[in-house]
């Protein structure tokens, strides 16, 4: 993996003027100009960047105790588990392999829904009078998790980069990789674990 | 970016230096000199030898006015003085060419051989013009000018340099020694 180093904006937009304070601060001859010194920072800061990003493993920004499920849980279950958490995913165990990931998409699959469907869709569907009328609640609530959940899972091990982690999920379309060790699940990384780790890597 | 646009200049000038800054590059470079001449006075002078020459002034400037200069490092500070002399009187002794010529091949290969060997120190440029049309003593010198006055001055401006500079609270020297 290439990166390309340019003169990145840092996170905050230090100015010439601040270089001059801080020279002036340091009291001493500094043999440069300030606007070399902004120039070399910022490459600098871009530097630091690519290194962090190389670096920086899974391991270090995953979620460590995930929710998890298994495969004879039923759906209802399941979705009301992750409604409760928070959550729009989770690993399904069979015993203590990872047999796969459920997630709000194979939920709307399974009920007729797009599974693309945005809350406001969904809201637009249950308040149409045809949905309620035609049944009270909807069908396959007791469907079990392991007939619709997504198998075999696309996972990481706890040495991939938070960038490499990134790629595959932009790549499947996903937002969540369990990540496995041998057979065992030892945690969950999420886009917000991999946004979060950005920022805390990069401004502590 | 066109020529013209580069010639105004866009960058902001540096902030001036702290007063304590101005007093300990006063007092450093008195003790430096003062050193320099006072040896070449009471010691080279009488033996036929010299500690003296004009470039030492530019090198006072890096040392005790701008400690922190990668200029000013000793590396550079004894380097720099010490390739110039060599191919200063290198160019003297062989280069047959009008003495316009000379000089300026003098200081433009110092310079050169400078950057190529990480000892790039001003004042060396001096070191070498006066290498060429320093009087009938100094040139008398032959390749001994390499050594006194070139690199023996700045060994004495450098031990000033470490003694001044890192007396100062707010000073230290040097960056780095190679």
């Amino acid at each position: 993996m290439s990166h390309t180093v340019s003169s990145e904006q840092t996170p905050v937009a230090v100015a010439v003027d601040d270089i001059y304070e801080a020279m002036r601060q340091d009291g001493g001859y500094l043999d440069v100009a300030p606007d070399d010194v902004l120039a070399i920072y910022r490459l600098a800061y871009a530097h630091a960047v690519a290194r962090l990003q190389r670096a920086t493993p899974v391991a270090a920004a995953m979620t460590r105790t995930p929710i998890t499920a298994t495969v004879t849980d039923t759906v209802r279950d399941v979705a009301r588990r992750m409604g409760e958490a928070g959550v729009s995913g989770m690993p399904v165990l069979d015993g203590r392999r990872l047999a796969g990931v459920v997630s709000v998409k194979d939920v709307l699959r399974l009920i007729g829904q797009n599974e693309q469907a945005s809350p406001a869709a969904l809201i637009a569907a249950l308040l149409e009078p045809a949905t309620c009328t035609r049944s009270g609640r909807l069908a396959g609530g007791d469907t079990l998790v392991g007939a619709i959940m997504t198998q075999p899972a696309v996972t990481v091990s706890p040495q991939t980069t938070t960038a490499e982690a990134a790629r595959i999920m932009t790549e499947h379309g996903i937002n969540r990789l369990p990540v496995i060790e041998g057979d065992t699940l030892c945690g969950i990384i999420s886009r917000s674990d991999i946004v979060a780790a950005c920022r805390t890597e990069v401004c502590p | 970016m066109t020529m013209l646009a580069k010639m105004r200049g866009q960058g902001k000038s540096p902030p001036r230096v702290a007063a304590g800054e101005i007093l300990w590059s006063f007092v450093g470079a008195f003790g430096g000199i003062a050193a320099v001449a006072w040896l070449h006075a009471h010691v080279a002078d009488p033996a036929g030898l010299s500690m003296l020459i004009g470039s030492f002034g530019a090198s006072a400037v890096l040392l005790y006015g701008a400690p922190k200069s990668p200029l000013a490092q000793p590396r550079n500070l004894l380097g720099g003085h010490f390739v110039s002399a060599l191919f200063g009187v290198s160019v003297r002794l062989f280069v047959p060419a009008p003495s316009w010529a000379v000089c300026a091949l003098a200081v433009a290969g110092a310079i050169a051989l400078m950057h190529a060997t990480k000892t790039l120190h001003p004042p060396g440029g001096a070191t070498a013009l006066i290498a060429v049309t320093g009087g009938p003593k100094l040139q008398a010198l032959g390749y001994l000018y390499a050594v006194a006055p070139a690199l023996s001055g700045a060994v004495v401006m450098l031990v000033v340099a470490l003694l001044a500079n890192n007396m100062a609270k707010r000073r230290r020297y040097p960056e780095y020694w190679w």
